[in-house]
């Protein structure tokens, strides 16, 4: 999957843990701000374990604070392990 | 069931008769065994730690207890008793958060130690937070070998540990559980839930939370059964894996707040559930929130395909004022409910409903528990009210604490109040409820405006504080937090008014945002309705208070005009 993929993943299923919608989803605004609380976070974790299928932990959301920096962390992160 | 005086004495004699049995097992999120800690080996490595305590504290020092999940806060927790040192455990406070209530926790309690283990005592941002505190850090692993000391036994009346579940950031509130009120209520809810040491214990609650502490880790302890841990994390992520750990390790009790058994609901997936056997869980205890009852319904439809058995639903009720559990039913009992009618409920009373639309279910969470007395009393005039009225829980026993810690004003009050015309005192729990004629007790609401979201409490002024902190626009002691019913869920919903001047200047998504992460940050809750309004029109008391319940109505009836 490439970045933007991913990013539009990750706003799908930010907006649905958020219930709020798509377009309210700033993929450069930090997950806090848009008032992810800690048990959402690992929601969103969980989701995109399955779907990335890769391991994650939750320091990753606090090192790439965005959806913008997550997904670009994220397409590095399985390029490697496909390179690997 | 027997006469030894403190929990320490309970684990030496099973260190010494059953040395080899398992006490606690911790599972990965896979089901994996990751660490696993005997009798003996718990009993060893808590002693060698408390030698390492006696030397670099005195008795009825304070040590906060930070930990990641795993096995090393149980050896903290025994080193303390055994040491006679007062165990505080406390959450973990969240990466980058720059405030919840953990600085308040400590400038009430005023630790000399802080125990953790050894990874997590590397975390960068856990030693600066507690740098500017004089805390000595003490790391903790599962080691069963060095130096022991002789300790006295502790004695009954001393303080096993401390308990911050209730009370504001401001002014936290911790419960002084003493030894003696631990085994009288590990002793009661031996009795209720009708533990042997066959009753092994699947657990994902937090061992901070009182829940996972007392009713799950030190009730198995109590008995001598097997406590098999999860991390809450990994529930939360995959709260099939709590099943599926049930039915590999045969386990008999099982307990949770309420969410949790809505999240094994919402995330059921057959294909998860392949050769899973719930027929040995004889309790699945629902308490730390308002239990529902659809959500008891709805998780056992889903699961007695699998062998649950509907009766093992154990609705129950209690707090860290009352070392934890208050009432409960009877193993393999089922539970109560009760129709009761909504306007009559308002009016304090239970009675049949006018009509269906007025009918509401209530669940009953059980009686009293043995030696244990419940009452209903008026909370103005503290007068005992008769079964089927609704008035403020109150609660007498050998369980309930004696005194908060260094808070006179809240021990006299909340922990040694009088009914009137009566002797003795009582636990006022600030929780509204019924008992009907055959002692059951249903919980119907709050007098405080406490919000209780997943098992956690949160003070609505806190979170208004931290609102209100943000910018100059958000007037001072304007705002309501309160939780209300949104998509099947409690949401935390913040209503704010706004400075007339800035009224037609805010950047009102920019200010929500703000609120958001703050909330966020300090409270670990998701705001998920933030509503700005004008000056005045939050509903307030005539002396100013904050009316929250009647701003929560208007809220849910869209009575509020929004700015911007």
């Amino acid at each position: 999957m490439t970045t933007e993929q991913i990013s539009e993943f990750c706003v799908t299923a930010l907006a649905n843990i958020l219930r709020i919608s798509k377009d309210r989803v700033d993929t450069g605004t930090k997950f806090n701000r848009l008032g992810l609380d800690s048990a959402m976070l690992v929601y969103l974790m969980m989701e995109l374990e399955e779907k990335l299928d890769i391991e994650l932990s939750t320091d990753d959301f606090y090192d790439h604070p965005t959806v913008e920096a997550l997904s670009r962390f994220l397409a590095d992160k399985r390029a490697i392990r496909n390179a690997a | 069931m027997d006469t030894l005086r403190s929990l320490v004495a309970h684990l030496a004699r099973r260190a010494a008769e059953r040395a080899d049995d398992r006490a606690y097992v911790f599972v990965s999120d896979r089901g994996t065994e990751e660490a696993s800690l005997t009798f003996r080996q718990l009993h060893d490595a808590a002693s060698a730690l408390a030698a390492r305590l006696t030397a670099a504290a005195r008795p009825g020092d304070r040590a906060i207890l930070v930990f990641p999940p795993g096995l090393e806060f149980l050896v903290a927790f025994f080193g303390c008793l055994m040491a006679g040192i007062i165990a505080v455990p406390m959450m973990l406070p969240r990466r980058n958060s720059a405030r919840d209530a953990s600085a308040a926790i400590l400038a009430n309690c005023t630790p000399v130690l802080a125990l953790t283990s050894s990874a997590f005592a590397l975390r960068a941002d856990l030693q600066a937070r507690f740098a500017q505190e004089n805390i000595r850090w003490i790391e903790v692993d599962l080691a069963t070998d060095g130096a022991t000391v002789d300790l006295p036994e502790p004695a009954p009346e001393n303080t096993a540990f401390l308990q911050y579940t209730s009370g504001s950031t401001s002014e936290p509130k911790g419960v002084m559980v003493s030894h003696a009120n631990l085994l009288a209520n590990l002793e009661m809810i031996r009795l209720a839930l009708g533990n042997t040491r066959q009753s092994t214990y699947v657990n994902w609650v937090p061992l901070y939370h009182d829940m996972g502490l007392i009713l799950n880790a030190l009730q198995a302890l109590y008995v001598g059964a097997t406590c098999v841990l999860m991390a809450p994390n990994a529930f939360m992520q995959r709260p099939l894996g709590w099943l599926r750990a049930i039915s590999h390790y045969r386990a008999e009790v099982a307990c949770g707040p309420n969410f949790g058994f809505d999240l094994c609901v919402s995330r059921y997936r057959a294909d998860q559930m392949d050769g899973v056997d719930l027929s040995s869980l004889k309790i699945a205890l629902n308490g730390a929130e308002p239990v529902h009852a659809d959500t008891i319904a709805r998780f056992a439809t889903t699961f007695a395909p699998y062998g649950f058995d509907p009766r093992a639903m154990y609705p129950a009720y209690g707090m860290a004022e009352a070392t934890l559990l208050i009432s409960g039913g009877r193993r393999g009992g089922g539970h109560v409910t009760r129709r009761v009618g909504r306007a009559a409920l308002q009016a304090h009373a239970a009675e049949a409903p006018a009509d269906a639309h007025d009918a509401q279910i209530v669940v009953g969470c059980g009686r009293a528990l043995s030696g244990e007395c419940i009452a209903i009393v008026d909370p103005e005039t503290h007068i005992r009210l008769q079964a089927n009225h609704v008035g403020e829980i109150w609660v007498s026993g050998r369980n309930v604490a004696r005194a908060y810690w260094r808070n006179d004003a809240a021990t006299r009050d909340d922990l040694n109040a009088g009914i009137a015309g009566e002797d003795g005192a009582w636990l006022r729990t600030g929780d509204l409820g019924f008992l009907d004629q055959d002692g059951e007790l249903f919980v119907t609401g709050r007098i405080k405006d406490l919000i209780i979201i997943r098992g956690i409490n949160h003070y609505p002024q806190d979170i208004e504080r931290t609102v209100q902190s943000l910018d100059a626009a958000l007037r001072e002691n304007c705002g309501a937090a309160f939780a209300a019913p949104d998509e099947g869920e409690e949401a935390l919903v913040v209503v704010q008014e706004i400075e007339r001047t800035a009224r037609n200047t805010i950047d009102s998504e920019e200010v929500k945002g703000r609120i958001r992460e703050a909330v966020a940050d300090g409270h670990e809750l998701s705001a998920r309705h933030i509503v700005l309004i004008r000056p005045g029109s939050l509903p307030k008391t005539t002396s100013g208070k904050i009316q929250r319940k009647l701003a929560r109505k208007l809220w849910l009836d869209g009575g509020f005009d929004e700015i911007g």
